[in-house]
């Protein structure tokens, strides 16, 4: 754990282990409804850390990507189009 | 999207959608008086549907364009393009819809239809539906946009549980760069 409470990940071999979402979150990781403080503790850990939101997890060592969990899809989109006009 | 306290949702009985057309004047017109607001973020965002547009030589957008009906004004436009970039999550490049722009005019924020519907939300889903039935769309591709971090109303917007944008990483400047992968 870090000073900001975020879970660090630091080879991709720990991947199963990220796959549980709400582990993560429960260790007080940050979600994408908060997106300030996300990029905050971002550049607070120096580019050492990981991002955790509500459908993946991305590591990032100097900037460069060392991790991943594929994102789940988002939801369908329940306001209804307008027509559009020919 | 802009900043600024909330507002009582304003009734808009009907607005109606068509894509901009800039051969012509009139659309040129309408679009001149487009205003969302005084923050940095706001003023590019109008500075796109007033001017840089218009220039000459550039590859357009698909640009929608929301008029109210009742008075014909611009309400909104939202401008998309394909685009090829390197995501976090694929090992390759891969094309997504980029957002390039998204803006409601000042006295229209918050607005709604008779349903409760904000016309903003509307506007959105028309944007990603006129996006995905494009012929050189696939239904898994990605759509990316870029916000200004200090863009509170619009980080809301996109981040909402409505449209679940995740903030994958700084893109330049204040940028945010925020991604969502439609359902299939």
């Amino acid at each position: 754990m870090t000073a900001t409470g975020q879970t660090q990940i630091r080879t991709p071999e720990l991947a199963p282990e990220v796959m549980d979402l709400r582990r993560v979150q429960s260790q007080g990781a940050l979600s994408a409804s908060d997106p300030n403080r996300l990029m905050a503790a971002y550049l607070e850990l120096d580019q050492h850390d990981i991002y955790v939101t509500s459908r993946s997890v991305l590591g990032f060592r100097d900037g460069q990507r060392f991790l991943e969990v594929i994102s789940r899809q988002g939801p369908q989109l329940v306001d209804p189009p307008i027509t559009i006009e020919a | 999207m802009g900043g600024g306290a909330e507002e009582q949702p304003r009734l808009v009985p009907d607005v109606r959608v068509r894509r901009l057309r800039l051969d012509s004047e009139d659309d040129k017109t309408l679009c001149e008086g487009f205003d969302c607001g005084q923050e940095e973020w706001e003023h590019q965002v109008s500075d796109f549907i007033i001017r840089k547009i218009w220039l000459p030589g550039r590859d357009p957008e698909h640009t929608l364009v929301a008029i109210e009906a009742e008075a014909g004004a611009l309400l909104g436009f939202g401008a998309w393009k394909h685009q090829t970039v390197e995501l976090p999550q694929r090992p390759e490049p891969v094309a997504v819809v980029r957002v390039c722009y998204f803006g409601v005019a000042l006295e229209f924020k918050g607005a709604v239809d008779a349903d409760g519907h904000k016309w903003a939300s509307r506007l959105y889903s028309t944007l990603e539906d006129d996006a995905r039935a494009h012929e050189s769309s696939t239904p898994d591709m990605p759509f990316e946009l870029f916000c200004d971090r200090r863009n509170e109303r619009g980080l809301r917007f996109w981040t909402s549980e409505a449209r679940a944008f995740e903030v994958i990483g700084p893109g330049a400047l204040e940028l945010l760069r925020l991604v969502r992968v439609p359902p299939t």
